[in-house]
């Protein structure tokens, strides 16, 4: 199938005549050329790891986050344009703040994903205004428990035990799936979540990245913070052992020190 | 496709008309609908409206709990949407808000009836103006009307509206109307049992599918239990059950 729209691809309020919204679908394009984000919902927490890629070598070594906080138990990880980001994401922490006023209560998962969903989807519907080119990975823990949400350009969510976005994607998907989250431990997990990182990462496209890791747990205290330290560079040494033994797949899991 | 340049200029701006006076972005619109791969139906019987859609989770790494279609907007009317999830979502917060106006302005609860027509002129606003896009969903919903009883409404991108005794939205909607034309011939009445029944034997038919639980949503409102009310995972398996031991 074609997937070039030639002539009603222009604007985000037009459909193909095989009833597509191309502007959605370029958005989403936007998303896959970007370094790659994953989430893992694991038994008593939720991570979030990103491939920061870095253009230079006088960034700052942590500057420049990726991931962000929102109210204080949210963690937003994100694929795709920097600068629609972190409008997205002012507009989550907008949402959780106000929820906050309001109901006196932290804002559930659930909403704070659906409203992310709802207003990621309202500018897919005028043409005065273009689609977020971003794909926002959500973690917390609330009442419910751990949550996982991921919002795609087209304001589509669901819920997600593990998802991944951006120029890994495929890979990180796939050791996604072999991996057993419902019996992982954060602590485990962020190991994981690392070596999953490394893995999708090309080097051979893009020399430099930085690792992004952070969770929600109880190690955290419920809220959302980047991993310390040296649990940071207990990840990092793991993932790059990884890699240098070949990928041995089998022997990944639960693979604690 | 020889039609699409006769018709270049007229297919992009919905205000604009076609030479055979079609509205093109409203018909891509319905193609954006079947192109979403569900099929759902609703059934109107004598105490009970029904309605059925299939439930597809692509990824293993989804949580299945948080993919639906059915959603509730006020606790006597729910409804099915089929399309373009988003913009689906997008019309069933529309819905519920209508439906919360409408309780505070006038006093009481609206009536199926009148929510379907609301939704259906928002929905036409956006066939004539040029700035926004028809929303590519269909809603099928349900409810029950106080002085009615059983009601069942769709709505669409055209901004059309209706009630029926029997209806189908989504990929394979024309074979599901084909199916419940057939059974729903004369001027019966169905029980609540047999609503149940037919609106998932259309989606088994239709589908060419034995059903598990887990592969459907169904959701009933009935004269005995007016409120809206999404069966669970064992009601539906409860449900099929009957229908097989039936057979």
């Amino acid at each position: 199938m074609t997937s070039i729209g030639t002539g009603y691809d222009l604007s985000v309020s037009t459909y193909s005549p095989d009833g597509r919204v191309f502007q959605v679908e370029y958005a989403q394009k936007a998303v896959d050329n970007s370094g790659t984000a994953i989430g893992l919902r694991v038994k008593d927490g939720v991570v979030l790891a990103v491939e920061k890629i870095k253009h230079s070598r006088l960034l700052v070594p942590h500057a420049n986050r990726r991931i962000m906080t929102a109210g204080k138990h949210i963690g937003v990880a994100t694929a795709g344009w920097m600068s629609d980001t972190r409008h997205l994401v002012k507009r989550v922490r907008d949402e959780a703040r106000d929820y906050r006023s309001t109901y006196k209560v932290d804002i559930p998962a659930k909403i704070i994903a659906e409203r992310t969903g709802m207003y990621a989807q309202a500018y897919t519907l005028y043409t005065a205004a273009r689609p977020f080119g971003v794909s926002t990975i959500i973690g917390t823990v609330d009442a419910d428990g751990p949550q996982l949400y991921m919002i795609e350009p087209s304001g589509q969510y669901v819920g997600y035990r593990g998802c991944a976005a951006g120029k890994g994607k495929q890979v990180a998907k796939t050791e996604i799936e072999k991996l057993n989250l419902d019996q992982m431990t954060a602590r485990e997990a962020i190991k994981e979540a690392a070596r999953i990182i490394y893995a999708a990462h090309d080097d051979s496209k893009d020399k430099l990245f930085e690792l992004e890791l952070s969770w929600v747990c109880a190690e955290s205290n419920g809220l959302h913070a980047h991993v310390p330290q040296n649990l940071l560079d207990e990840a990092i040494q793991h993932a790059e052992r990884s890699l240098n033994d070949d990928e041995d797949d089998d022997e990944m899991e639960g693979d604690d020190e | 496709m020889s039609n699409r340049s006769a018709n270049a200029g007229y297919d992009r701006h919905i205000t604009v008309f076609s030479t055979e006076g079609r509205l093109f972005q409203v018909e891509y619109a319905f193609k954006a609908i079947s192109n979403a791969g569900l099929t759902s139906v609703g059934v109107r019987g004598k105490d009970s409206v029904v309605i059925a859609t299939q439930k597809k989770v692509p990824d293993k790494l989804i949580d299945a709990s948080t993919v639906t279609h059915v959603f509730q907007i006020t606790p006597l009317i729910g409804c099915v949407m089929t399309g373009l999830d988003p913009d689906g979502r997008n019309q069933v917060m529309r819905a519920r808000s209508e439906a919360a106006e409408f309780k505070y302005k006038f006093g009481y609860d609206i009536t199926p009836d009148l929510l379907a027509k609301r939704m259906a002129n928002v929905n036409q606003v956006c066939t004539q103006k040029a700035f926004m896009r028809p929303l590519g969903v269909s809603m099928i919903l349900i409810g029950w009307d106080t002085e009615r009883g059983p009601q069942l409404f769709k709505t669409d991108p055209a901004g059309y509206f209706a009630g029926y005794r029997a209806t189908a939205a989504g990929a394979k909607h024309q074979e599901a109307f084909n199916y419940l034309e057939k059974k729903l011939k004369g001027d019966e009445q169905l029980s609540t049992e047999d609503t149940v029944e037919l609106a998932i034997s259309t989606l088994s038919s239709v589908l060419a599918a034995n059903f598990k639980a887990q592969d459907l949503e169904v959701a009933i409102v009935t004269k005995d239990n007016p409120k809206f009310h999404v069966l669970t995972t064992e009601e539906i398996d409860a449900e099929l059950t009957r229908i097989a031991e039936k057979d």
